[in-house]
């Protein structure tokens, strides 16, 4: 208990202390540091992580950014520790980089992204940013503690509805018996893992110790690798975890769940494997104000029927206030524009999708994937982050990693 | 011992893989909830004989007795029968001493353990700190049950060379053991660089004041990714006192981050600057 308060204080630390980072204007630390760099020409950039989504996730950083390094498991028959790496930790050394673009396998992200930062780097993270609740919280504390720009690279918060955001973020609706209804989508047979495999050698050019990381040193495996890697608890966490920060990015942005996360979580799955993510239904996730998410995998079992969806649209969500809240809502200034990830490194003003409100995004699935493979209905903190009630359910929480990575 | 055809056929209920290797087809969440709860009736004769059943990961033979065994273990937690969790316990832990047990069934066991393992699995467990095969499932466990873990670790450190104490001691750090300060304080001057990033990290956690000189010293005299690590540390550390209600100490170490990084490490510079502001 003692250190959970003790988290949370420093939380609230971290909070108060970075207010003044997400609104300061500052030249690219390039500038300050070596004068070598007008403002908003070019920046060192760094890709860790170079198949599959590799290239888009740099790309995606945009324009004036120079490809200094690149670095994957892969490369162990090819890296010269000047352009191509192996280990990501000789990368984030350089003090030529600048801003690094993330796309491992998940269970990596959270362990590079709170490094990257220490080491002054913004970052432009693939989803998901995490592979389980207490690691997103680190992520979040390190862009507040070292004033760096994160984004997680899902972006459908900035098409999102400003008007319902201002609805919910306006305090003015008295109850919400909001339910929204999420269906398919996540491609749960397609990111299942194998349950039967064949042990083979570890190919010459892969360093599967590294590639493992913080998770189990299992047998090797292709199907544990190469984008199939999101079938394994260890890497990811089934298509939810792959597709969800898609699905929900905008809703969370849309009805005001930003900075709180359920608080009741209602599974319907099969006894999910030990090391392969497999087969679920639907999951029920409760906020404390009432507002209900619900996802419905349409991939296993009957049809999700306990709930039906309603309050979801901007008219129904006026209807439900007065005239004169309605008045007082039109005279509320407008949500603060969204800062895409280009801009917030030249400015510092914080990414839209950074990683404060990224963790709260992927608290939801993470929590559906705990309660599937808990088997039974769960009750979360959103202020602690943690279960409560269920010790077994809340190491899924905070789940240990293989030393030395630790955060 | 041998397994008895009960629960041979029992365990034969549970599902096939499909085509692809993958429980994706023919799932049927309540014929496999019966034939655990039929499982677990046959209590600890039946969980020795699943362990007997393990295989070679990956394989048909192991496929079936590896669930059930992950099933069981989640399905006494679920019905809260602690009891029943304690009996399962027992056995695991009897079975990590099995000489005949192969190490890869024996991290599953402490994978298992991890899920449902209280304190009475710890002792169990360290005795495989021992073993450079099982150290690591072993730790991840330990840290997974917290409750008794530190002294297990703790009890078992002196003994533990190379591999076998670097996880020891990074689980110590995880875990935030008081009583482990002074090793974790000696970690900082280990030969190995990963034994001293265990050190700073565990200082970090644990607030004590008296631990800033020595991981501010390290952060200052290590370079490349140590000096990354360390530096973070002291930061981590900063913050932890201020939780602990020991300003005075958490802004001599923001200070001395002020004052002693230059332009190439300024975002730890603006971060101390930032923190000092807050403090006032």
């Amino acid at each position: 208990m003692k250190s959970q308060a003790s988290d949370i204080s420093r939380r609230q630390f971290l909070g108060t202390a970075a207010v003044g980072v997400a609104s300061a204007t500052i030249v690219p630390r390039k500038v300050l540091g070596r004068g070598e760099t007008p403002p908003s020409e070019e920046f060192g950039g760094a890709l860790i992580g170079c198949g599959g989504r590799g290239r888009g996730t740099f790309n995606s950083m945009g324009d004036g950014i120079r490809l200094l390094a690149e670095c994957d498991v892969r490369f162990v028959d090819r890296a010269d520790n000047k352009k191509i790496y192996t280990d990501y930790r000789r990368v984030l050394e350089r003090k030529d980089i600048d801003v690094v673009a993330i796309a491992t396998p998940p269970g990596w992200h959270a362990l590079m992204s709170v490094a990257a930062m220490a080491a002054g780097k913004d970052v432009m993270c693939e989803k998901p940013m995490t592979r389980f609740i207490s690691e997103g919280r680190a992520v979040a504390e390190a862009e507040k503690r070292y004033g760096r720009i994160f984004q997680i690279c899902t972006f459908g918060r900035f098409g999102g509805n400003q008007r319902l955001r201002k609805i919910f973020e306006s305090g003015l609706l008295d109850k919400c018996d909001t339910v929204r209804i999420l269906r398919g989508g996540v491609k749960v047979k397609q990111w299942s893992g194998r349950v039967v495999f064949d042990v083979r050698a570890v190919p010459d050019n892969l360093d599967w110790e590294m590639y493992c990381g913080p998770a189990p040193l299992r047998p090797y495996h292709p199907h544990r690798f190469g984008g199939t890697h999101r079938g394994y608890w260890d890497y990811e966490g089934g298509g939810l975890a792959d597709m969800a920060n898609h699905h929900l990015d905008r809703p969370a942005y849309e009805y005001g769940r930003d900075l709180t996360a359920p608080v009741e979580i209602i599974p319907h799955a099969p006894v999910a494997h030990p090391e392969a993510c497999g087969m679920w239904g639907w999951c029920e996730l409760k906020y404390a104000d009432g507002f209900t998410l619900v996802l419905d995998s349409g991939e296993w079992g009957p049809a999700y029927d306990r709930l039906q969806e309603k309050n979801t649209s901007e008219r129904d969500l006026l209807n439900m206030l007065s005239e004169q809240d309605r008045q007082k809502l039109d005279e509320m200034p407008d949500p603060e524009p969204l800062v895409r990830f280009a801009e917030a490194i030249r400015t510092r003003k914080q990414a839209g999708g950074n990683a404060e409100v990224t963790q709260r995004v992927a608290t939801i699935y993470h929590l559906a994937n705990v309660a599937f493979r808990c088997n039974r209905p769960l009750k979360f903190d959103p202020v602690t982050e943690r279960i409560v009630g269920d010790d077994e359910a809340d190491r899924l929480v905070n789940q240990p990693m293989r030393a030395p990575w630790v955060l | 011992m041998t397994v008895s055809q009960e629960l041979k056929t029992l365990v034969a209920q549970l599902p096939d893989a499909d085509s692809s290797g993958r429980y994706t087809e023919n799932i049927d969440r309540d014929s496999i909830e019966a034939t655990i709860a039929a499982i677990h009736k046959g209590g600890g004769p039946f969980v020795a004989g699943l362990v007997e059943m393990l295989d070679e990961p990956g394989t048909q033979q192991n496929l079936k007795p590896h669930y059930a065994l992950h099933c069981l273990a989640n399905h006494v937690l679920v019905i809260g029968d602690d009891q029943s969790r304690q009996d399962l316990v027992r056995v695991l832990c009897d079975k990590l001493g099995d000489e005949q047990l192969a190490t890869h069934n024996k991290e599953f066991l402490c994978q298992t353990l991890q899920w449902s393992g209280r304190q009475e699995a710890c002792e169990a467990l360290g005795r495989c700190l021992h073993d450079e095969g099982l150290v690591e499932a072993a730790t991840m466990a330990l840290v997974a049950i917290r409750q008794g873990a530190t002294e297990t670790l703790r009890a078992a450190l002196p003994d533990l060379q190379g591999k076998c104490r670097m996880h020891a001691l990074y689980a110590l750090a995880s875990l935030a053991d008081p009583q482990a300060a002074g090793d974790l304080r000696a970690a900082l001057q280990d030969e190995d660089r990963e034994v001293r990033i265990a050190g700073g990290l565990g200082l970090a956690k644990l607030a004590v004041p008296d631990s800033a000189p020595a991981l501010l010293a390290a952060a200052d005299q290590a370079d490349g990714w140590e000096r990354i690590q360390h530096s973070h540390h002291c930061m981590l550390l900063a913050e932890s006192l201020l939780a602990a209600g020991e300003s005075a100490a958490a802004v001599k170490i923001y200070q001395h981050i002020r004052e002693t990084r230059d332009d190439e490490e300024a975002h730890l510079r603006d971060a101390a600057e930032r923190a000092l502001a807050e403090i006032g």
